[in-house]
C-alpha cells in the first residue's frame, strides 16, 4: 500500500456506480449499505498478504474503481474463511462477494494482481476434471509450468515424495464422464 | 397503603366518571420526574417499580455528561422529595398485570411480590445483613461484589427498607436459617408475606419502564464472560464509583491492579442487523467519552482508545465535551471496529487488532477492554403492551408517532423515557413532561380531587433559647471518608461552642438519615443544624425540609461543604484536608449560632401564561396549557404563526408537517382561552414568578397591551444559518437544506432532474465559530436524499460527512439511503470538500476519500449546504428582557443540564424548541409540554412559595435615597410614601438575593435574610480561631 500515501500525485478520480451494479447483480449483496466500520479488515487473517484491506475493496467498488480491484491481490490472499461475513454488522456477505469479484477479474481484468492463486486454482480443478481426482503429481506439474516457479519447493516436494505422499501414477473414479458433465453444467474454468 | 377501596373504584367506574389519579409504571428518572410534576400540579400519584427500590438506570451512574454531575448526587434529592410528597405512593416489587376500562377511567390490578419485610416497620438499618449468612452477587454493583441476601438495596434507597433475594434466601428455599428475624429490633421481618393483587383506579397511565442492557455474551468474538477483563458500560461505570465493588480505586478484575491501557468498544449490541438491533442506542458514545475522562481523573497516565464508526455528538453541549476529551493526552479515538478481542493467557492482558486506512492491520494489548452496550426495550414492558393491547415498533420499544410523540396507541396510555426510544437523562425528564402534560389535559377536570397538602409540625419558636447546635458530618460513602477523618472532625465538632449532638453518617442525604435528622432535632431540643457533607446547591433543600419536618424554621439551617471544597480537591494532602474540614465546620457553627427564622412568604399566581414564539414549539405549549384550562397570551413577532416549520414540508417519517401546523392554528385560533399577538413584540418585562407583567407592541397600529401572566415560556425558535462559503448565494445551483426541500416538495424539475446532487454536511456547524453539532442536518439530508431517489431512482447522490449522527431509530434510514445507493463519504475538518466551477462553467466538488486516500471530483447539478440551525436572532434581546442567560452558543442555557432541561434558573421562567438547542419536531414538542408541565405546576396553585432569603430595609436607617432602587436587576424595590419620609421597600417575590442593595446601601439600612453582616463577619472571623 506504498502508493497509497503519495496522495497528491494521484489523479483524480470520478466516481462511477457501474462497477457497484454489476458486482450488486452479480454476488447479489447489497454492497452499498456497507457503513465501513472496518471490522472485516480488522479481523481477516491475511491481511498481511494484502494490497489493499477488504474495506478499502468495498469502498472502491462502490467508487467505482474497476481496474484496481480487479488487479488486486487481495482478491486472490482472500482464503474464504468469512471471517468478515460472520460478523458484518450490516450482515453483507463480504467473502462471496470476493469470490464474485474473483470470476469476473477472470473473465474481464486484462491483468490478475495475483498470478499463483489463480493458476494453482485453474491446476487444480483442471486434474479433477480429468480424472475426478487429483493427481498430485500431475497438478504441481502444470501449476509450476503456469506459474513459471520451477524451482521453488522442490526440496518440500522430496519430502513428500519420499513419505509417498506424491503417487507417480493418477488414479481416477469410474465415472468421468459425470465429473466432466458437471463441469461442463457449471460451464467455467477450462 | 390508601388506594382506593374496591367498592369505591367499581362506584367510579360504573359512573365512568374520570379519576384525579395517574399510575407511573417504572420508577427511573423518568418516572421520577413524571411522578413528581404530576403531584405538584394537583394529581394523586401511583409510582409502580419492579426493583425493590426507585432510582432505575441513573442511581447506578457514577457521573453524567457533559457536566460530570455525581449522578446519585443530583438524583437522591428527588428520590427524597417522591418519599416525603403526600400524594405520590411508592409501590414496588410490583408488576402490572391487568389493565380494565379507558381513557380516564382505569382499574388496575397490580402483582404485589413478596419483600418478605414490612416497609412500615422496617427503618433500613442494615442489622438483618449483618446476620445474614447468604451472599449473593450484588444487583446495584452489576455483580461486581457481593451483598448479603438480604439488603437495603443500596445507601440512598427508596424505600429504605430491606428486600430478601427469595432465590437465594436458606429459610425459603430449604426451610433453615432465618436468621434475621429475630435481631430485627422492628420485627419487620415477615417470611409469611405472600403474593398479593391489588386494584387501583386511576385516570392515566404513564408507562416509564426504562431499558434493559444488551447481553454481550451474544457477541461471542468479543469473549465477554470469558476474559476477565472484558466488561460491560455498566459494570465499569460501577467500577469508577465511590460506593462500588473497589470503593471508587479504579481496579481491574482479574488482578485488582489499576488498568493503565483501557479500550472501550462501541455499538456493541447496536447498528448491528445481526443481533436484531439495527437501531443506534444513542447514549452509547457520550457515555464512553464520560468514562474516559473519568478514568483519566482516577489515573491520570491512563491510556485510553475508542473504537467506534462515527461519534454521535449529537446533543447540547456535547460537542465541546467530545473536543475536550479528544485534547486529553494519550487518548485516541480509533475510527475502526475491532473485529475480536483476544486474551493473554498469562497476563489476562487483551489485545485487540484494527486495520487503518494507510492499509495496515496492528495489534494492540490493553489491560482493561470496556463494552458499550446498547440499550434494548425492558422485557417487562413488551410483556406489558401484549397484555394492555399497545403497539411496539419492530424492535420492540413503545411505537409512537411523529406528532403524539408521547401517546400509546391505547388512548389514556402514555409512554416516557427510554421505553420510547434510546435516549439520554435530559430527554428522559423531557418525555416525562410531556407524558405528564397528555395525563393532565385528560383529567384537568380532576385536578386537585385526590391529593392532599402536605402537612408540617407547627413552628417552634426558637427565640430566646441558647443555640443548641446539632452537627452531622456526612462521608459520602468514600467520597469524603476516604479523604477527610470523619470521626475526628466529628469528635472535634463536638468541642464547638453552641454544638449540643455530632454525629456521623455514612450518607447524611439517604432518606432514613433525613428522618434520623428530624428525630434528633425533636429528641434533643435542637434549634440549630449543620450538615457537613456537600454542596448546598444540590441538598440543602433536602436538610432543611428534615428542619420542617421536625417543627423547626428551615433557615436554621447550614452546610458546610467538606466534599466539593476539601476533600475532592485536598484528596492527597489527607492531614491538612482534615484540619480544613473542622475549619468549615466551626465557620458554619458560628453562622448557624446567629441564624435567625425567616418567614416562608408567598403570594397569589395569575393564572395564566406567556408564550413567547408561535412556531410548533410555542403552539404546542400554548395549546398544552390551554387544554388543562389556563388562559394563554401566544406572542409571534412575524405576521404568520409557524415559524420554522413553515419551510419543512415532510418528516423523515414522511408525515406531512403542513397539515399538522394547519391544524395546529386552527385549533390555536378556536381555543376559547387562547389570545394570540402576531407582528408583536415584547418592549417591557416586569415582576416575578406567579406575577409577571409584560408589554407588548402590535405592528403596524403601534398599540401597546399589557399582559398579566404567572408564567413565561420562551419559544423563541431558530434558524438556518446562511451560509458564506462553497458558492452559496452566488451559484443558483447551491442551496441549503431547507431550500432544497422546497425545490423538491415543488417538484423543480432543476433539482428532480438532475444527474448528481452532492450534500456537504455540517457547513457552519462544528467548527471553531460554532463548535456545536446542528443535530438535525444529518437526518434531514438523508430525508431530501430519500426523496430524491424515490422521484429518480437513477441520480447519483453523495453525502459528504463527518460523523453520520442518525441516532436512535433514525438509523433505519441512514441504512435505507445505503441501500439505495446513495454514497457517502467521509472529511476531515482539516481537508474540507473544495467547490470548483469548471471553465466550462460545470460545478464540481473535490474532497478526498479517507478510505483510499484519493482526491475524488463529483460533478454536482445541485449542491446542497447542510446549513448549520442558529439561534433566533433575538434572543440576545430577549434574554435581556427577562433576564434569563444564553449559553455561549446564543441558545438559552437550562437551570440544570441533566434534570431541569426546560427551566431557566429564574423561577417561573421556562423555554422549549430550537431556542434551548438545535432539534426535531418530534423532540420539539416532547420539550414544549414539558415546558407547558413545569408552567402548570405553578399555575395550578393557587399561591406560590418564595424564599425567605431577601433582603430586609430597616426603615429606622433607611434615608429614601433610592441607590437600591436604581441598582436593582430585578426590580424589586419600591419606595413607599411613609409617616417618616420616603422608605424602601422590598417585594418579597421579585427579590432574587443578589445583595446588590445590600451592599451598597449607605446607612446600611438592608440586611440580606440568612446572609446578615453579622453571620458572614462571625463565619469569617472563625476561620482565625482555631
Amino acid at each position: 500500500m506504498k502508493e497509497m500515501t503519495a496522495t497528491a500525485e494521484k489523479p483524480r478520480i470520478i466516481p462511477n456506480p457501474s462497477f457497484l451494479h454489476e458486482v450488486e447483480a452479480a454476488s447479489g449483496e447489497k454492497v452499498s449499505t456497507c457503513y465501513l466500520c472496518q471490522k472485516c479488515s480488522s479481523g481477516c487473517p491475511v491481511t498481511f498478504a494484502m494490497d489493499i484491506l477488504p474495506h478499502q475493496i468495498i469502498e472502491m467498488i462502490q467508487i467505482g474503481l474497476k481496474d484496481e480491484v480487479l488487479q488486486s491481490s487481495t482478491i486472490w490472499v482472500c482464503s474464504d474463511c468469512q471471517t468478515c461475513t460472520t460478523r458484518c454488522p450490516n450482515d453483507i456477505d463480504v467473502a462471496k462477494i470476493m469470490d464474485h469479484l474473483r470470476q469476473i477479474a477472470i473473465t474481464s481484468a486484462s491483468k490478475l494482481g495475483e498470478k499463483r492463486v489463480p493458476s494453482f486454482h485453474s491446476a487444480f480443478l483442471t486434474s479433477i476434471k480429468s480424472r475426478g481426482r487429483i493427481h498430485e503429481l500431475g497438478m504441481l506439474l502444470q501449476y509450476k509450468r503456469k506459474s513459471g516457479e520451477v524451482f521453488q519447493d522442490l526440496r518440500l516436494g522430496w519430502e513428500l515424495f519420499k513419505r509417498g505422499k506424491i503417487r507417480l501414477l493418477p488414479a481416477r473414479v469410474r465415472k468421468t464422464r459425470e465429473i466432466k458433465g458437471l463441469f461442463k453444467k457449471v460451464g467455467r474454468m477450462t | 397503603m390508601v388506594e382506593l377501596a374496591l367498592p369505591e373504584i367499581e362506584s367510579l367506574a360504573r359512573s365512568r366518571a374520570k379519576i384525579g389519579a395517574v399510575m407511573v409504571v417504572g420508577g427511573g428518572i423518568s418516572g421520577i420526574q413524571a411522578s413528581l410534576d404530576l403531584a405538584n400540579s394537583g394529581f394523586k400519584v401511583y409510582l409502580v417499580d419492579e426493583a425493590p427500590a426507585i432510582g432505575g438506570k441513573m442511581a447506578q451512574l457514577d457521573k453524567t455528561f457533559p457536566t460530570n454531575d455525581c449522578s446519585m448526587c443530583i438524583l437522591s434529592p428527588k428520590l427524597i422529595e417522591c418519599r416525603r410528597n403526600p400524594n405520590i405512593e411508592i409501590i414496588t416489587k410490583a408488576l402490572v398485570d391487568e389493565v380494565r376500562g379507558g381513557a380516564g377511567n382505569f382499574s388496575v390490578t397490580l402483582l404485589k411480590k413478596p419483600k418478605y419485610v414490612d416497609e412500615k416497620k422496617c427503618v433500613g438499618c442494615g442489622e438483618c445483613a449483618r446476620f445474614c449468612v447468604v451472599k449473593i452477587p450484588d444487583p446495584f454493583n452489576e455483580g461486581l461484589s457481593t451483598a448479603k441476601c438480604i439488603h437495603v438495596p443500596f445507601a440512598q434507597a427508596v424505600p429504605a427498607a430491606s428486600v430478601v433475594d427469595p432465590e437465594h434466601c436458606l429459610f425459603l428455599i430449604r426451610r433453615e436459617c432465618k436468621a434475621c428475624v429475630p435481631v430485627c429490633k422492628n420485627k419487620a421481618i415477615d417470611f409469611n408475606q405472600q403474593e398479593e393483587r391489588v386494584e387501583i383506579g386511576v385516570g392515566a397511565i404513564i408507562l416509564s419502564p426504562g431499558y434493559e442492557r444488551f447481553d454481550p455474551r451474544l457477541k461471542g468474538e468479543y469473549g465477554y464472560g470469558r476474559m476477565k477483563n472484558v466488561i460491560t458500560s455498566l459494570e465499569f461505570e460501577r467500577m469508577l464509583n465511590s460506593s462500588g465493588p473497589d470503593r471508587g480505586e479504579l481496579l481491574r478484575p482479574s488482578d485488582k491492579k489499576p488498568p493503565a491501557r483501557i479500550a472501550w468498544i462501541q455499538c456493541v449490541g447496536s447498528r448491528d442487523l445481526t443481533v436484531g438491533n439495527p437501531y443506534c442506542s444513542s447514549v452509547c458514545c457520550m457515555n464512553a467519552i464520560k468514562q474516559v475522562m473519568l478514568a483519566k481523573e482516577h489515573h491520570e497516565g491512563l491510556g485510553a482508545a475508542i473504537f467506534h464508526n462515527d461519534i454521535r455528538a449529537f446533543g447540547k453541549g456535547f460537542e465541546q465535551y467530545y473536543e475536550m476529551a479528544q485534547s486529553l493526552p494519550s487518548v485516541r479515538f480509533v475510527r475502526s471496529m475491532v473485529s475480536s478481542v483476544k486474551e493473554v493467557p498469562q497476563t489476562k492482558n487483551l489485545t485487540l487488532s484494527y486495520s487503518q486506512n494507510e492499509g495496515k492491520v496492528v495489534e494492540e494489548e490493553f489491560d482493561l477492554v470496556v463494552l458499550s452496550v446498547g440499550l434494548m426495550p425492558s422485557r417487562s414492558a413488551t410483556e406489558l403492551a401484549e397484555k394492555l393491547g399497545f403497539e411496539l415498533n419492530p424492535y420492540r420499544f413503545c411505537s409512537t408517532r411523529t406528532f403524539r410523540p408521547g401517546e400509546t396507541s391505547r388512548p389514556g396510555i402514555y409512554v416516557s423515557g427510554a421505553f420510547q426510544g434510546p435516549k439520554d437523562i435530559p430527554e428522559s425528564v423531557m418525555t416525562a413532561g410531556s407524558a405528564v402534560s397528555l395525563s393532565a389535559q385528560l383529567l384537568s377536570s380532576e385536578r386537585g380531587t385526590l391529593v392532599q397538602e402536605k402537612e408540617y409540625l407547627a413552628e417552634r419558636d426558637v427565640a430566646g433559647e441558647e443555640p443548641r447546635v446539632g452537627v452531622f458530618v456526612c462521608r459520602c460513602g468514600t467520597n469524603i471518608g476516604r479523604v477527610v477523618d470523619v470521626p475526628g472532625v466529628a469528635a472535634y465538632s463536638e468541642t464547638i461552642d453552641g454544638v449540643v449532638h455530632t454525629e456521623e453518617n455514612l450518607y447524611s442525604c439517604s432518606i432514613d438519615t433525613a428522618s434520623h435528622i428530624c428525630e434528633v432535632i425533636k429528641e434533643k431540643r435542637l434549634n440549630r443544624v449543620v450538615v457537613a457533607a456537600c454542596t448546598p446547591r444540590t441538598h440543602e433543600l433536602v436538610f432543611q425540609n428534615s428542619l420542617r419536618e421536625a417543627g423547626l424554621n428551615p433557615y436554621l439551617f447550614e452546610m458546610a461543604n467538606i466534599r466539593e471544597h476539601c476533600s475532592w480537591v485536598h484528596a492527597r494532602e489527607r492531614e491538612k484536608a482534615s484540619g480544613k474540614a473542622e475549619d468549615l465546620v466551626r465557620m458554619a457553627v458560628t453562622k448557624a449560632r446567629l441564624l435567625q427564622p425567616l418567614p416562608q412568604l408567598s403570594s397569589p399566581v395569575t393564572r395564566a401564561g406567556l408564550i413567547i414564539g408561535g412556531g410548533i414549539s410555542g403552539m404546542v405549549s400554548t395549546l398544552t396549557l390551554a387544554e388543562q384550562g389556563f388562559e394563554v397570551y401566544l406572542v409571534e413577532k412575524a405576521e404568520n404563526l409557524g415559524g420554522t416549520a413553515r419551510r419543512i414540508r415532510y418528516t423523515l417519517g414522511g408525515d406531512d408537517v403542513q397539515a399538522y401546523l394547519e391544524d395546529l392554528i386552527t385549533r390555536i385560533d378556536q381555543h376559547p382561552l387562547i389570545h394570540t399577538y402576531t407582528s408583536a413584540e415584547i418592549i417591557k418585562v416586569s415582576g416575578s414568578v406567579g406575577n409577571f407583567s409584560t408589554s407588548v407592541r402590535l405592528e403596524p397600529t403601534g398599540e401597546v397591551v399589557e399582559i398579566k401572566h404567572g408564567i413565561i415560556i420562551i419559544a423563541s425558535g431558530g434558524q438556518e444559518y446562511k451560509p458564506q462559503e462553497y458558492y452559496y448565494q452566488e451559484d443558483p445551483r447551491v442551496l441549503t437544506l431547507l431550500e432544497l426541500e422546497q425545490r423538491i416538495a415543488d417538484g423543480d424539475p432543476k433539482v428532480t432532474g438532475s444527474h448528481n446532487v452532492v450534500f456537504i454536511q455540517c457547513v457552519g456547524s462544528r467548527d471553531s465559530e460554532r463548535p456545536y453539532c446542528s443535530r438535525v442536518c444529518c437526518s434531514h439530508s438523508l430525508k431530501c436524499a430519500l426523496k430524491l431517489k424515490e422521484i429518480n431512482p437513477g441520480m447519483n447522490i453523495y453525502v459528504l460527512y463527518r460523523d453520520l449522527r442518525s441516532y436512535g431509530f433514525m438509523e433505519d434510514y441512514y441504512r435505507k439511503a445505503r441501500e439505495k445507493g446513495v454514497n457517502f463519504i467521509r472529511y476531515e475538518p482539516e481537508h474540507k470538500p473544495e467547490v470548483e466551477i469548471t471553465e466550462a462553467g460545470a460545478l464540481q466538488v473535490v474532497v478526498t476519500d479517507l478510505i483510499l486516500g484519493r482526491r475524488l471530483v463529483i460533478a454536482a447539478d445541485i449542491l446542497t449546504l447542510a446549513a448549520a440551525t442558529i439561534p433566533a436572532g433575538d434572543n440576545k434581546k430577549l434574554s435581556r428582557l427577562f433576564k434569563v442567560p444564553q449559553n455561549r452558543d446564543g441558545f438559552f442555557l437550562e437551570a440544570h443540564m441533566k434534570l431541569r432541561p426546560v427551566d431557566f434558573a429564574s423561577d417561573g421562567i421556562f423555554m422549549c424548541g430550537l431556542a434551548h438547542s438545535p432539534k426535531l419536531i418530534e423532540e420539539s414538542i416532547s420539550q414544549a409540554q414539558a415546558a407547558a408541565t413545569r408552567a402548570a405546576t405553578i399555575l395550578s396553585k393557587p399561591e406560590i412559595e418564595a424564599a425567605g432569603t431577601i433582603g430586609y430595609v430597616d426603615w429606622d436607617k433607611c434615608i429614601g435615597c433610592k441607590i437600591c432602587q436604581s441598582l436593582c436587576p430585578f426590580e424589586a424595590i419600591e419606595l413607599k410614601e411613609t409617616e417618616q419620609g420616603v422608605k424602601a421597600q422590598i417585594i418579597p417575590a421579585s427579590c432574587k438575593s443578589c445583595g446588590l442593595c445590600s451592599v451598597r446601601c449607605p446607612v446600611r439600612a438592608i440586611t440580606m435574610g440568612y446572609f446578615s453582616d453579622e453571620e458572614i463577619s462571625a463565619q469569617i472571623a472563625a476561620l482565625a480561631v482555631s
